[in-house]
């Protein structure tokens, strides 16, 4: 079912350009402008791998494809970003990691001697110190210093009196698989006091940028590229970042931010009624895999530009989900005329996962919108002081229907009278996001009118819904606000505030593509400068 | 015998060379010093008050009585009815007052602190910040029941920072941290084995040293609890000293799956039964002295032929409380109380196991959830119980109503700093609120 999925070569090119090769575009230099402005700076820190990071730490290392995220205790998540600050090394998952590190290493060091530390010469300790600065590097993302060099060399010999060659580079990968070194992205520079700025190291650079854009270490080449001075110039960044975009990865990463931004990603572990939705266990991994290709398609077509994920108005479907719609094909690219789907809003991936068990929540829904497209807060119940009123159950009426007293509440009606009325425009599909004309045998109704922002304004549905947020400013500044939460791993409202400068600084046409944004970040002193918080 | 490489891991955190056996050096041998011990408990969907709150004269035992696992001697052969502190009208407050409330309660309960506060539970805070779990082999456990997603609704420990804390939701995974497997190899091989581990560690503890001076000050705590870790590494790397049989490995056949989705519910009561055993077992053998078990929303269990399947929903969210103006469903209440008393059987199964251990007089275990009316998800009023013996320090055996006379509650935290004196922590205040009159102050009828 993959196989018409968009191919990495298409990536390759469009990512390119018409002449195939990375062209700087200096002229125009965005990050120039707004570091000059910059009033405020990321914190230095250290940030914990996510679990994904970590697995493709290892995998890199070792050139395996193990499973080992889903073996570690799952990640904290920071507005629903699982890549954040907030992820550390309790007792529980430095536990795991341990166990399962040691055994990734026995099983190299048994099955892949001879790649990992090729010895031809028989002289062991000598094979055993190539091995160790070479793979070091590769694991710290830096060249060792002497005492690391050393101490790691100590532990190889520990082991390898006893062992051989092969005992000894299981010990080193077992230290260096659960190392700090390897399990933190520092972003530290040469250090600094409380309240100075500081310039993360060229090394910590390329890590940066490869965690970023392909969710795992840096290469070889990256650095190589970081040790000759590349990462210390804007062009140079952005020339590595271009070459980055090409791989593979950039596609898992860019699937990963959608599904962590639309908050689909738990769909595996969610749960609806066996009674109403007896579908739903079989058609989970159908969902997902649609929204997956989709957000391929609109990366590699769309530039990842949320007017192309909200109002695409095409379906990336397997023939199960093309049935479930009611469409005439599957494909990338099938047709959803006579349907009321519009783009990524409507797939059955965010419908169920914005859903009770056993009905729709047009306030899920309409949360979302608010939420994550529109970036406003909207507060808990208990924050208002106000207890939760379920509208009681009725087989006589709509859902819509049954919510109709939620406005009717006034310590309720602030925040329903905002949230309610975006969420009706979604029932038409149900809650695991079948689309349906009646519920209990009476019309529904997804005809909606509100005010937002001090203007009224009306829909039919949520197509409808789908097509005006496609068009708003605010949505296209918001998405780029969640986007640099993930890709950054951070959240600083003043930050977000600098990048949106940058982004608006692009010209119209590079605005909304996500990868332009990310590369005028790259450019930036944003990128590259900290400030040392008290 | 040679032993496989890879079995030096055991040596990291298991038991040694086929003796099956575990350090135990303080509950059993050295009964004179008594030290405390804390077990924190969540459970699910509130409770029916009308059938929550003791009759007259602590009465556990009248008509659809959620507390009636307790005062069963029939079942546990004996009644720990006074064992037992009801505590009516204790409310998350410091929840409450940001939003962390309703389903994000389980943040509050043993933090005293809603999404914004950055102290570590009650468990950790002892164990750890005061150093109280230094001496056994785990500095503390944190258990959970089918959810093992860190998120802040099914998470009642929480970190240095106040981030949540991993849970172990596989007994398979808890016995082998716990109890280990067995190893073959002599006493050489495994000195051998665990120096390697040791020289691990080195390169582990010489590269986080190297960081850490490089951090700024507010990146401490994190390096700090990385610390931590390595050293609880450490700890399990030194190995048995005593002896205390380990329990036998649980029974995988029982549970196929033990996540609450993708149909693992059926299994969630028996890998309940064998999470609770496993960490009572824990406090016999004295591997650890602060525990928590999150006992989650085990809605799906298909245990109640009498309940609906959805019992989130068709139960819990339809209970009709009665007030002063409404005389409430009583229908809605006995529904919800057969899944209450369910949640409060397992939570007597823990007692009965930490009794025949010897260990429940100086355990003070803290069970509370994260809602009192589940159909308002409101955080006020949460169904809170004190078991155990609590070394002497509170009266057991009552029910104590700490509601005013206009019914409103009080705050968890008083609950907390209780506790914590209670293991000679002088402190007076527990958690994070604005409102300075939420963290402070101790609840003093807990002592009678």
């Amino acid at each position: 079912m993959r196989s018409w999925r968009a191919s990495a070569s298409v990536l390759f090119a469009v990512l390119m350009g018409c002449g195939g090769a990375a062209k700087p575009h200096a002229e125009h230099a965005p990050g120039a402008a707004a570091t000059a402005t910059a009033s405020a700076l990321f914190p230095a820190r250290v940030r914990r791998l996510s679990n994904l990071e970590y697995e493709r730490t290892v995998n890199d290392l070792l050139g395996t494809k193990e499973s080992i995220a889903e073996k570690l205790p799952p990640d904290v998540r920071r507005e629903g970003y699982t890549v954040n600050a907030d992820q550390t090394v309790p007792s529980a998952w430095q536990a795991r990691a341990s166990a399962i590190t040691r055994d990734l290493a026995h099983r190299a060091a048994t099955d892949r001697l001879d790649q990992l530390a090729p010895c031809v010469d028989h002289n062991v300790r000598a094979c055993g110190e190539r091995f160790i600065a070479r793979i070091g590097r590769l694991a710290y993302r830096r060249p060792l210093d002497a005492a690391e060099q050393s101490r790691l060399i100590d532990a190889f010999e520990l082991a390898d009196k006893d062992g051989g060659l092969a005992a000894g580079v299981e010990l080193v990968l077992t230290a260096l698989l659960q190392s700090p070194s390897l399990l933190y992205v520092t972003e530290l520079g040469e250090g600094g006091r409380p309240g100075q700025r500081l310039t993360l190291t060229p090394y910590e650079t390329a890590s940066e940028l490869s965690y970023m854009l392909r969710g795992g270490p840096p290469d070889d080449d990256l650095l190589d590229r970081a040790r000759d001075g590349a990462m210390s110039t804007a062009d140079g960044r952005e020339k590595e970042a271009r070459r980055l975009l090409a791989m593979n990865d950039t596609r898992r990463q860019f699937r990963r931010f959608v599904l962590e931004w639309l908050e689909v990603d738990g769909l595996a572990r969610d749960a609806k009624s066996e009674s109403l939705y007896p579908r739903y266990e079989s058609l989970k991994s159908h969902m997902l895999d649609e929204t997956a290709g989709f957000v391929d398609e609109v990366m590699v077509y769309g530039g990842g530009s949320v007017r192309a994920l909200l109002d695409a108005r095409f379906a990336s479907v397997d023939p199960t989900m093309a049935r479930f719609y009611g469409l005439t094909s599957y494909g990338p690219r099938a047709s959803l005329r006579g349907t009321e789907r519009a783009g990524i809003l409507q797939q059955a991936s965010f419908l169920a996962a914005h859903a009770h068990e056993d009905e729709t929540s047009p306030v899920k829904r309409g949360d979302f919108v608010l939420r994550k497209l529109l970036c406003q807060k909207v507060p808990r119940p208990g924050e208002v002081g106000v207890d939760i009123v379920f509208p009681p159950p009725s087989k006589d009426a709509t859902t819509r229907e049954r919510y109709a007293n939620h406005v009717e509440i006034s310590a309720c009606n602030d925040c329903h009278e905002r949230l309610d009325p975006i969420g009706f425009t979604f029932e038409g599909f149900d809650a695991i996001g079948a689309a349906r004309t009646k519920e209990n045998d009476r019309p529904i109704d997804t005809k909606a009118k509100f005010e937002i922002d001090g203007k009224t304004v009306s829909f039919a549905n949520s197509q409808e819904l789908s097509h005006w947020l496609a068009e708003k400013p605010e949505v296209a500044d918001c998405y780029a606000r969640q986007a640099f939460r993930f890709f950054a791993a951070e959240a600083d409202p003043r930050v977000e505030g600098e990048l949106d400068a940058l982004r608006h600084d692009l010209p119209a046409a590079r605005r909304d593509n996500l990868f332009e944004m990310l590369i005028a970040y790259v450019r930036s002193d944003l990128f590259v400068k900290r400030e040392v918080k008290p | 015998m040679r032993i496989e490489r890879r079995t030096f891991l055991a040596a990291l955190g298991a038991s040694i060379a086929g003796m099956q056996t575990v350090r135990a050096n303080a509950a059993i041998s050295r009964a004179t010093e008594r030290p405390m011990r804390f077990i924190g408990v969540y459970t699910p969907h509130g409770r029916a008050h009308e059938l929550w709150q003791p009759r007259a004269g602590f009465d556990l035992r009248f008509d659809d009585s959620i507390l009636a696992p307790f005062d069963d001697a029939a079942k546990l052969g004996k009644s720990y009815k006074d064992r037992l502190l009801v505590l009516d009208g204790i409310d998350l407050s410091a929840g409450i007052t940001v939003g962390t409330s309703g389903h994000d309660g389980p943040r509050v309960i043993l933090t005293g602190s809603g999404a914004n506060g950055k102290n570590p539970s009650i468990d950790q805070y002892l164990a750890v910040e005061c150093g109280l779990g230094a001496e056994t082999q785990h500095t503390s456990l944190v258990l959970g029941v089918g959810e093992e997603q860190p998120d802040i609704g099914s998470c009642i420990s929480y970190g240095p920072g106040g981030t949540p804390l991993p849970k172990w939701i596989d007994p398979k995974q808890t016995f082998a941290e716990l109890f280990g497997a067995p190893i073959a190899g002599g006493r050489e091989e495994v000195e051998r084995q665990r120096a390697l581990g040791q020289s691990v560690l080195d390169v582990a503890r010489a590269d986080l040293a190297r960081l850490a001076a490089r951090a700024p000050s507010s990146e401490r705590t994190k390096m700090d609890q990385h610390q931590t870790a390595l050293r609880e590494i450490e700890k399990r790397l030194a190995g048995p000293s005593d002896s205390c049989p380990a329990p036998p490995a649980p029974d995988a056949s029982r549970f196929p799956r033990f996540r609450a989705h993708n149909g693992g519910a059926p299994y969630l009561d028996a890998v309940a039964d064998l999470q609770i055993d496993l960490l009572a077992r824990a406090f016999a053998c004295d591997l650890t002295r602060f525990g928590t078990i999150f006992l989650g929303d085990l809605s799906r269990t298909h245990l109640f032929p009498e309940l609906p399947e959805d019992i989130h929903i068709e139960v819990a969210h339809r209970y009709d409380s009665a007030n002063e103006h409404h005389a409430g469903t009583p229908a809605t209440w006995k529904m919800l109380a057969v899944q209450n008393r369910y949640s409060y059987s397992k939570v007597a199964r823990l007692l009965s196991r930490l009794d025949e251990a010897g260990v429940l007089d100086d355990t003070i275990v803290y069970v509370s959830g994260d809602m009192g009316d589940p159909a308002k998800h409101s955080s006020r009023s949460v169904p809170t119980l004190i078991a155990g013996g609590a070394g002497g320090h509170f009266k057991m055996g009552r029910y104590l109503d700490c509601r005013d006379a206009q019914g409103a509650g009080i705050p968890n935290n008083r609950l907390l700093v209780s506790i914590a004196q209670a293991f000679g922590i002088q402190t007076s205040r527990f958690g994070f609120a604005a409102d300075p009159a939420i963290v402070s102050g101790r609840l003093d009828a807990l002592n009678g």
